[in-house]
């Protein structure tokens, strides 16, 4: 079922989404939407109809209502008859059968044809066989008759308004601690992530800005994966404010979580467990406040031959099936000391023949190389050139070390 | 353990005190660099613990390694006890492991395994000067629960 609210109040679509989140404002006078549902919430058409009127009146509306099985037929009632009208489902070509051809949505012309026919109701075009119209008029002829009948086809066509998932609290006092700032932003979370849940919207950025005492402070929070959950997002602005709090008193506090579609995902019964999105972007933030921003992501090789190149990236594990490509058996790993250590290295006959350093040294028992490498030579300053060698000392320690702008260094060792 | 770990789609850990993890040698043994959290803890053993704990309390990985390999042993015979209890129980009845690296044998009691790895010697490729490494072997022996003879592995260096 569906109801049309007409009435010069501006505050239409507001009372119609105190009743359905489906509303179609038809124009700046009427609005339609959807009643599915309110009967078990509220009870029958004339209940509905009787909270909508008092919830009207509450914000001073004076419109008509009408209530019918289509949007078409509630809007035609409720543009044309005045007060509340209920059309039972089946009963639409009555109730609208006294109403004047004008009333119908057409182009002017069209009324003024019929009405040269001596067709002045819709009840009487209701009456006319439709193969007849449609010769005559067309397919609008057809729409006309079945509009006249109360049997129109159209739906609704809902457009949201653009929703501000921002809130701003002037404080009475101002706060000096982060404690009492979380409570403050506990609360604006809760109520912006309420808003997120009824849009069906999650977010994946969160920006506090805070008024102080002298100047302006703002934070803004890029999250790798959707989230609405107001406890995970307070957890975040936690570790974020830590690290780097506000510097004087604070005035007033707003917060903007910028939305976009949830993440959906369906995991499978026999995928491995993974780290839930909500407890890793927490985690990913205790890190970070622990070790630093950019020690920590998952590891990605550079595309150059220079050794030790990778970047970190953000994580984003997903829950994956198992692969059946594994390799088997063991390779050689490398270790590296960041950053190499300098060493002192005698050579004998072109070849190390002894290291000394901080962290190594002895006599070198066996050695191969030098491997010599260089790149970026064509870019100022990041040029780099170095011979290596793959070292083995006495306790048979298995090292790399090079050779690079007049100094040697260990690079690592194998493992 | 890490390659056979991200194959079989678990998301892993490397807590790494020393910063000596190599991303190359991890991609060519196999291991999903996309699947894997690297944390470089810039020589910092307390933070090393502390960022361990954090993702063993957080739950959802499957190999957790804590490379404490070239941390100081002074340093790591002064790490309470009571650290790895706490570990323990973390790791106790759930699907993830923790595999502390060290030179030492340090998580004592709490460990439910321990294997000692002794590099034995290198085979090269080639004839010299041209020679490259070709495996390095190793012997492990089981510690915990103790077994009476050891296994050689051989690590090789091509894929």
């Amino acid at each position: 079922m569906y109801a049309c609210l007409f009435g010069a109040s501006p505050l239409l679509a507001e009372l119609a989404r105190q009743f359905s989140p489906l509303v179609e404002q038809v124009s700046r006078d009427a609005v339609v939407f959807s009643i599915a549902g309110l009967g078990r919430l509220i009870g029958d058409e004339y209940r509905i109809a009787s909270e909508i009127s008092r919830q009207g009146a509450q914000l001073g509306i004076t419109a008509n209502l009408a209530i019918a099985a289509n949007p078409s037929a509630a809007e035609l009632a409720a543009r044309n008859i005045a007060g509340v009208t209920i059309i039972p489902p089946g009963q639409e070509s009555d109730a609208l059968a006294s109403l004047p051809i004008e009333a119908l949505p057409a182009a002017p012309e069209l009324p003024a044809t019929l009405a040269r026919w001596g067709i002045r109701t819709f009840g009487e075009l209701a009456a006319l066989p439709e193969m007849g119209l449609m010769e005559r008029l067309g397919v609008e002829g057809s729409r006309l008759r079945k509009l006249a009948l109360g049997q129109g086809d159209s739906i609704l066509n809902i457009r949201s308004p653009a929703n501000e998932y921002t809130i701003r609290r002037q404080l009475d006092d101002p706060i000096h601690t982060l404690e009492p700032l979380l409570f403050v932003l506990s609360a604006l979370l809760h109520e912006l992530t309420g808003r997120l849940q009824q849009e069906g919207q999650a977010t994946n950025r969160i920006t506090v800005d805070l008024a102080l005492d002298r100047g302006e402070f703002q934070r803004a929070l890029d999250l790798p994966v959707p989230v609405r959950d107001a406890q995970a997002l307070l957890k975040q602005i936690q570790l974020a404010l830590e690290a780097n709090p506000p510097t004087a008193a604070i005035l007033a506090v707003q917060v903007t979580l910028d939305p976009v579609e949830p993440r959906v995902l369906q995991n499978g019964l026999f995928l491995p467990a993974a780290p839930e999105p909500e407890k890793l972007q927490t985690l990913l933030s205790r890190l970070r406040a622990l070790v630093g921003e950019r020690r920590v992501g998952s590891p990605a090789i550079v595309n150059t031959h220079r050794p030790d190149a990778y970047r970190l990236r953000p994580c984003a594990f997903e829950p994956a099936m198992p692969r059946d490509d594994a390799r088997g058996g063991l390779r050689l790993a490398f270790r590296y000391f960041r950053p190499p250590v300098k060493a002192r290295v005698t050579l004998n006959g072109g070849k190390p023949r002894s290291i000394a350093s901080e962290r190594v040294s002895g006599e070198i028992v066996q050695s191969a190389g030098p491997w010599r490498s260089s790149g970026d030579w064509w870019a100022a300053g990041t040029a780099w050139r170095r011979d290596e060698w793959d070292i083995v000392l006495g306790d048979r320690a298995v090292y790399r070390i090079y050779y690079s702008s007049a100094h040697w260094f260990l690079d690592g060792s194998y493992d | 353990m890490l390659a056979a770990a991200t194959a079989g789609g678990e998301v892993v850990a490397v807590v790494d005190c020393n910063d000596a993890f190599d991303p190359a040698s991890a991609q060519n043994a196999g291991v999903d660099l996309g699947k894997l959290l690297w944390l470089q803890c810039e020589h910092n053993l307390q933070n090393a613990l502390r960022a361990a704990d954090m993702i063993l309390h957080s739950g959802g990985f499957g190999p957790i390694v804590l490379d404490l390999c070239d941390a100081p042993a002074s340093a790591l015979n002064r790490v309470p006890i009571s650290y790895w209890h706490r570990f323990r129980r973390a790791v106790e009845h759930t699907p993830s492991i923790l595999l502390v690296l060290a030179r030492q044998s340090i998580a004592r009691s709490c460990a439910t395994r321990q294997f000692e790895l002794q590099q034995q010697g290198i085979r090269w490729r080639g004839a010299a000067p041209f020679q490259t490494i070709h495996c390095l072997e190793m012997e492990a022996l089981s510690r915990k629960p103790m077994a009476a003879s050891a296994v050689t592995l051989e690590a090789l260096a091509e894929v």
